[in-house]
């Protein structure tokens, strides 16, 4: 085959290999979008109150449904005199995976009689801790007039902080619903829970900070070197052991379903999130998987031990990796349209950092730490949903870039062709 | 070591390769079969008395239009 010949084919290939790839961007963008519209239009059916209502209110026979969302009890039936034994109402306030539905029961005076969970989109293994270590139980008798504010009469829960903060914030907003529209003369007390920046704000702050310039060395240098390893070490012991904040599937899920915190209780969310796209676009480098993920860093620490290399055969590599994002993939999919970002979340993280997690998460962490002892983070390089998500970004930059020049170049032309 | 033998251990690691990651995918398949089939999506109630009559309800409730305390003052 001559010069020419051999040119011709390759840009036939490449070609061909342009056109599968648009088809199969189209396709999954196609799907995206119709588990985005599915879980939407599917999340809008409320699930029947009735047995909520019993056990929130329960002296009440007979359970009249008002304006604004307002249940009130009454302890006799409809002819009789009727006696309000206490009034019901349903607050919603975003978590860690979406919103967070609670019924609240009051008495007539608007102290607390009982709460129930009447929907979540909370990773269930960490929702449970909730009900283990009996943190409703702390708001039943608390008047409408409290806090209602965890770390101040509230205590929160290890592990599950935005759970157990959204059930307080959707408590609250019942029983300021419930003060306002049935008790006469309630004053509402305003919300002053101030805006939340702690140590681990900061040190996530500090971690982007100092990456973002340790990237800029050249690469054979002993302080990349060290402060790589240094910056890793922070990682894994506040990212992970102390605060078990690493960032997951869940989190990118609720972002595109649009279950958005609140900001002022969850700085360290937006700035996770915020970070590693502003990074990425920026600098072209991921600045978490291979720096700052705590379960990242772990596999590597483990390899250290042993020498573990990278392992990526050529002929098999390829279709792992397309593995890799089909199971990101299916993640974000099932989180969308079932509208369950916390579900979707299949990464052992909070199965190392918190010792909570199914069985297959188990099976899979012990998989995973062994496996990096020979192998180097075999999680990030063959199952990490992330790590294809966080490429995306890198992706785009790159698409941008591209089309940046093209359009500098034609206008460069154009300048060229009129002088 | 003779040629054969570098290729047939090269098999071997690959086939290895493609078994730890074939369960390690069973196990997320697992993961997701059982997270998304919890039945305590809806669960967790405290009921400090005792639920006394079957209560009649007059109306259903459209909680779906109960936007989330996403602001300041919005509780």
């Amino acid at each position: 085959m001559d010069k020419a010949a051999l040119q011709n084919t390759i840009q036939f290939r490449r070609a061909r290999q342009r056109r599968r790839q648009a088809l199969v961007s189209l396709l999954a963008f196609l799907i995206l979008v119709g588990a985005w519209i599915i879980g939407y239009f599917g999340q809008n059916t409320s699930p029947q109150l009735d047995s909520y209502l019993k056990e929130v209110l329960p002296d009440a026979e007979r359970v009249e449904a008002g304006d604004g969302g307002l249940f009130t009890g009454f302890a006799s039936a409809v002819d009789e005199s009727p006696v309000v034994v206490g009034y019901a109402m349903v607050g919603v306030a975003s978590g860690y995976g979406g919103p967070v539905a609670m019924l609240v029961g009051t008495d007539p005076e608007g102290s607390i009689i009982a709460v129930s969970v009447i929907q979540h989109a909370e990773t269930p293994n960490f929702f449970r801790q909730l009900e283990r270590s009996d943190y409703y139980s702390q708001f039943v008798g608390v008047r409408y007039d409290a806090a209602l504010t965890l770390g101040d009469d509230i205590d929160g829960v290890s592990g599950a902080t935005l759970s157990a903060d959204a059930v307080a914030q959707s408590i609250r907003q019942a029983v300021h619903g419930i003060a306002e529209r049935a008790i006469e003369g309630a004053v509402i007390p305003p919300d002053t829970r101030p805006i939340k920046f702690g140590v681990p704000e900061i040190t996530l702050i500090a971690l982007f900070v100092v990456s973002f310039f340790l990237h800029r060395i050249r690469s054979r240098s002993s302080l990349k070197k060290y402060g790589r390893w240094a910056v890793m070490a922070v990682g894994v012991l506040i990212l992970g052991f102390v605060l078990n904040k690493p960032l997951t599937i869940a989190n990118v899920i609720s972002l595109l379903a649009g279950y958005l915190p609140d900001w002022r209780n969850n700085l360290y969310w937006f700035i996770l999130l915020g970070g590693i796209i502003i990074v990425t676009s920026v600098q072209g480098k991921n600045p978490y998987c291979s720096w700052f993920c705590p379960f990242g860093a772990t596999q590597e620490f483990l390899g250290s031990l042993t020498g573990a290399k990278a392992y990526q055969p050529r002929q098999i590599y390829n279709k792992l990796q397309w593995l890799q994002r089909g199971l990101s993939f299916t993640a974000i999919v099932l989180g969308l349209a079932l509208r369950q970002p916390g579900a979707a979340s299949y990464e052992p993280f909070g199965t190392l950092f918190n010792l909570e997690g199914s069985w297959p998460q188990w099976v899979l962490l012990i998989m995973v730490l062994f496996g990096s002892l020979v192998i180097y983070r075999p999680f990030c390089n063959y199952l990490c949903p992330l790590d294809p998500v966080v490429s995306y970004v890198g992706e785009v930059r790159h698409w941008v870039k591209q089309l940046w020049a093209k359009r500098k170049s034609a206008i460069a032309l154009t300048n060229d062709s009129i002088s | 070591m003779g040629k054969e033998e570098i290729s047939h251990s090269v098999d071997k690691r690959q086939y290895l390769l493609i078994g730890y990651v074939g369960v390690a995918v069973v196990m997320v398949v697992m993961t997701l079969v059982l997270a998304f089939s919890s039945e305590d999506q809806t669960s967790a109630q405290v009921t400090p008395t005792n639920t006394r009559n079957p209560v009649i309800l007059t109306a259903q409730a459209d909680y779906s239009t109960v936007t989330p305390a996403a602001t300041r003052n919005g509780s």
